[in-house]
């Protein structure tokens, strides 16, 4: 069973980490398309018509660096968890010295990159528009 | 019989008198043509121009009718805060083929964001108008999307703050022991 268990947490932590490379790319892609359409739109004539369009790419910035922020701290918490049940198996298992905790804080550092790059790429796609305009 | 010779010879003289005199009355009617042209010089259309400073252009005022003008005057269509002085500001007299340069003086207000400007230009003589226009671009005014740019930038940065601060804290410490 402990096995099973085991197969199960492994898979779990895959799981994890492909949702949180899906929400790292999305929002970094989405942030780099924006940042040309917006820019184009900014240094065209700049009627009303694409003003709002460029607004509404913003909301959209927005509203997906939010949730990519939200789903990476959540993916964060999570591996946390799973890594925590996963030191407490080992442990009873007595093959905790094979894994060394200090991985964990680690995660951590990496997680706060993702959200930092997507931060910045937000951003620029953000501002730069609005610099050209 | 005399009298029809008379008749004839004085309506001879009457009909080449006016073959004379109605062509040079057409002529003179022609020479009397009016027209005043206005134009910027070439590198002045479309110029970069910077708020609150003293920006020169220069446009060219030509008669090339055939009778003098007088009395022409100088005004612009300007963007609102912007001022323009010419110099000089009025021409009393300008001969027919003659031209004179203007000095235009072009100062945007402070105020004005960058982009693109039209400015018309006026010559009002007693006796005919001119009218020319060139665009003014401003690079370095200041821009009021540059600041909703940064108005934006600066909420996504507390909102991202917030969310981490609110959505982070929950983490336990692992337990490893």
């Amino acid at each position: 069973m402990i096995e099973r268990v085991h197969e199960h947490i492994i898979g779990e932590l895959g799981t994890n980490a492909r949702t949180d490379t899906i929400f790292v790319i999305t929002a970094i892609i989405l942030n780099l398309v924006t940042l040309g359409i917006n820019s184009g739109f900014a240094s065209s004539s700049g009627d009303t018509t694409q003003t709002i369009a460029m607004f509404t790419f913003v909301a959209l910035i927005i509203v997906v660096n939010f949730v990519a922020e939200i789903g990476l701290i959540r993916g964060r918490q999570m591996r946390k968890k799973l890594l925590n049940g996963l030191l407490k198996m080992y442990k009873d298992q007595g093959v905790e010295g094979y894994y060394d905790a200090s991985l964990m804080s680690d995660y951590t550092i990496r997680y706060n990159l993702f959200m930092l790059a997507v931060l910045f790429t937000g951003l620029i796609a953000i501002i730069i528009p609005f610099i050209i305009r | 019989m005399k009298a029809i010779k008379k008749a004839l010879w004085l309506s001879l003289l009457m009909a080449v008198l006016i073959m004379l005199l109605v062509p040079s009355a057409v002529l003179f009617a022609q020479e009397a043509k009016i027209d005043l042209s206005l134009r910027m010089l070439p590198e002045y259309f479309y110029k970069e121009v910077t708020p609150g400073e003293d920006n020169t252009l220069y446009m060219e005022i030509r008669n090339n009718g055939d009778k003098e003008i007088t009395d022409i005057r100088f005004d612009s269509d300007k963007p609102e805060g912007w001022v323009v002085d010419f110099s000089p500001d009025s021409i009393s007299y300008l001969s027919a083929g003659s031209s004179q340069t203007i000095d235009v003086n072009v100062i945007p207000s402070l105020d004005t964001g960058r982009g693109e400007y039209n400015l018309t230009f006026l010559a009002k003589a007693n006796e005919t108008r001119a009218v020319t226009s060139t665009t003014m671009r401003i690079e370095s005014g200041y821009s009021f999307w540059l600041w909703i740019g940064i108005g934006l930038a600066v909420l996504v940065i507390a909102g991202f703050v917030i969310i981490y601060l609110r959505f982070g804290r929950e983490e336990t410490a692992p337990e490893l022991s």
